[in-house]
């Protein structure tokens, strides 16, 4: 459980780093080059990890639970992401 | 490519919208079958014992002389208990044993095979019904493919973009969006694994392929009737079973078919992705061993492998909710691109009849199966558990309310006022859902710690259902 | 432009997507059966899983195919490339027969 707890977070973390890098978020986030730098490592990075951690125990399993765990994850932090942009806005 | 995404995805989308539905909730059909059969305690640990297997072959005996095909399910870590099953043309149904060999006293129900069945036969039966998903599953490759090509440029960068508060058109694009292209390996991997699983049925049978020789008649789907030939008296069958967990090199089996000659024992297949079971045989004269059947070959393996991704049949509890939200989230997918496409058009085109059909036919499908599916599991407590052959009346609620949603959605389309039918059918839809487990609660005959994580789980799913269609009713009261 | 004029301009568009798209889908399933065909082997040697896995990339091929045969419409190559390949497989199975 902690794995998967684990690639949830990691997961989590791809996805704000890859919407802290589109085009549409700058009115709202502000953005540096310093930021921008780590939020491509991260958005690179971090699935790959996560992937390895999937692995670890049963490759076969491991490769639908890391698409399920993306897949949900990508719907939270989208509604996240836009609640937190309505209130910021 | 537009106009094939909306126009194919309308007329695949409305029969998609409900195999999707009702396969996402034969996630769980073995959970729904418990949750329907509450009499049924699940406490115990799965334990195979000789007074239960004598009890079920004598009961096996019995439904054998009768003209029937019976199967024994064995105790597993999802089902722990012995059921003797029966197919009764549209599911399998039968008594459970407890370890003792003694019958629960459960109510007959078709559970979550329903659903099942509903999935890939769309209840038609399997030979027309089984043609048409395989159909619509290609169609659904192809409008996905064209989704896909329509927004390719602004996949990446709109990857987890969804903009809730604003106009309509654009909240209702976002949401069809999101889950469409967060969910697309599932939905490509879901859709195609089905369609492979049916493809029999869409190409046509070859004189010099001998397996489509033996496959070509159509089956239909009415219950099996055994041959006149008496079969012979079933041999101890807990001995059978241990020597076929060696033979198998397995620690469980899942099921015993019983032919005149033969007694097939497979084995279980919960913990891999590979859905092809290896079977040991026995002679059903005198038990004695006679081969393993075993699917080694990569193709067989390729073939077990789509079916094993497909039916989820997995021992994990959360890859299987991993399942049922994406299976619901594609269910959003598609419900939300029907939607969007009656909201683009309702400037121009709303006067037309076959405009306001489809509205009407798009409600019938997103609240109309919701609200039937809300009514079969009601049926269940509602119907007095003694009734014979009760599984009839459960399914008759299911369509009689589709059928009463559907008449109510097209009548209120039809007269120019689907707003209003919308926020009816919502607003049915959230006493349907609060009343479940109000009525579950004044029903209940068993303990409510026996397995309460089930009915919590169920619970929670009723709330979350109300919960969107009264935010739906509210928005809809806002618009007018 | 008048307006019966350009609805019925419309009218003709709708008709010809619709042509073109059952002319696609012809022509890939009839290039995904041949291509199920060429895989089998006519002299009934072929297992029930053999012809399983074959099955499998037909229905792989089927909607790819239909969708190049459909896609490709605006350059007027889809149907073309179809139908070669159509073609391809055809004289090859009556070679292999």
């Amino acid at each position: 459980m902690i794995i998967w707890c684990s690639v949830f977070i990691l997961w989590c973390a791809t996805f704000f780093a890859h919407d802290h890098l589109q085009t549409h978020n700058a009115n709202i986030i502000q953005k540096t080059k310093y930021s921008s730098f780590w939020a491509q490592i991260l958005r690179g990075l971090l699935p790959l990890l996560a992937l390895v951690l999937s692995f670890y125990k049963d490759p076969g399993k491991g490769i639908l639970f890391w698409l399920g765990l993306g897949s949900c994850t990508g719907l939270s932090v989208g509604i996240a992401l836009a609640y937190r942009k309505r209130r910021l806005s | 490519m537009g106009w094939l995404h909306s126009w194919l995805g309308l007329l695949a989308g409305l029969v998609l919208t409900c195999i999707f539905a009702t396969g996402t909730l034969s996630v769980f059909d073995t959970e729904i079958t418990h949750w329907m059969q509450p009499e049924i305690p699940l406490t115990a640990p799965p334990t195979l014992t000789a007074p239960a297997l004598t009890h079920a072959a004598t009961l096996l005996q019995n439904d054998e002389a009768k003209g029937t095909f019976p199967f024994l399910l064995l105790p597993s870590r999802r089902d722990p208990v012995l059921r003797v099953l029966n197919y009764n043309g549209h599911a399998f149904i039968g008594p459970a044993l407890a370890a003792d060999g003694h019958i629960f006293p459960a109510r007959q129900t078709a559970g979550g095979q329903f659903f099942f069945n509903f999935h890939f036969t769309l209840y038609s039966g399997v030979f027309v019904g089984s043609t048409l998903v395989c159909l619509l599953g290609l169609l659904l490759l192809v409008v996905a493919g064209a989704g896909i090509a329509i927004h390719i440029k602004a996949l990446w960068p709109n990857l987890v973009v969804v903009r809730p508060f604003a106009a309509k058109p654009r909240a209702w694009l976002d949401a069809h969006l999101l889950t469409g292209v967060l969910f697309f390996p599932f939905l490509i991997m879901i859709t195609y694994t089905g369609t492979v699983i049916l493809a029999r049925a869409i190409f046509p049978t070859h004189p010099f392929v001998q397996h489509h020789i033996a496959t070509s008649l159509p089956q239909k789907s009415r219950p099996r009737v055994a041959p006149s030939a008496k079969p012979s008296p079933i041999p101890p069958l807990l001995p059978l079973v241990e020597q076929a967990k060696t033979l198998l090199h397995t620690s469980d089996c899942r099921f015993i078919l019983f032919s005149s000659t033969e007694i097939q024992i497979f084995e279980n297949d919960e913990d891999t992705l590979f859905a092809n079971k290896s079977t040991a045989i026995f002679s059903r004269a005198d038990g004695h061993f006679l081969r393993v059947e075993e699917k080694n070959s990569a193709s067989a393996q390729a073939r077990g492998l789509m079916q094993g991704l497909h039916f989820a049949r997995f021992s994990s509890f959360l890859l299987r909710w991993l399942y049922f939200a994406s299976g619901l989230a594609c269910t959003t997918m598609m419900a939300a691109g029907l939607v969007l496409f009656f909201i683009k058009r309702r400037k121009h085109s709303s006067r037309h009849i076959a405009f306001r059909l489809g509205e009407g036919l798009t409600m019938s499908t997103i609240t109309g199966l919701t609200a039937a599916t809300l009514s079969y599991f009601l049926a269940n407590r509602l119907l007095p558990s003694t009734l014979p052959a009760r599984t009839g009346p459960e399914t008759a609620t299911f369509f009689m309310v589709w059928a009463f949603f559907s008449v109510h959605a097209l009548l209120y389309s039809l007269l120019h006022r689907p707003i209003n039918g919308w926020r009816i059918q919502c607003l049915a839809v959230v006493i349907l859902s609060l009343s479940l487990p109000c009525i579950d609660l004044f029903t209940i005959t068993h303990d409510w710690l026996n397995n309460y994580g089930l009915y919590c789980s169920v619970y929670a799913l009723a709330f979350l259902c109300a919960t969107i269609a009264f935010i739906a009713h509210q928005k809809l009261k806002e618009k007018i | 432009m008048p307006n019966a004029k350009l609805a019925h301009k419309k009218q003709v568009i709708v008709y010809k997507r619709i042509l073109w798209l059952l002319g696609a889908t012809l022509l890939a399933y009839a290039t995904a059966h041949a291509a199920l065909l060429a895989g089998l082997d006519p002299n009934g040697q072929d297992t029930k899983e053999r012809s399983s896995l074959l099955e499998m990339v037909s229905v792989a091929l089927l909607p790819l195919l239909l969708l190049v045969g459909y896609g490709a419409r605006t350059y007027k190559w889809g149907l073309w490339c179809l139908a070669s390949i159509l073609l391809v497989l055809t004289i090859f199975n009556g070679w292999l027969a």
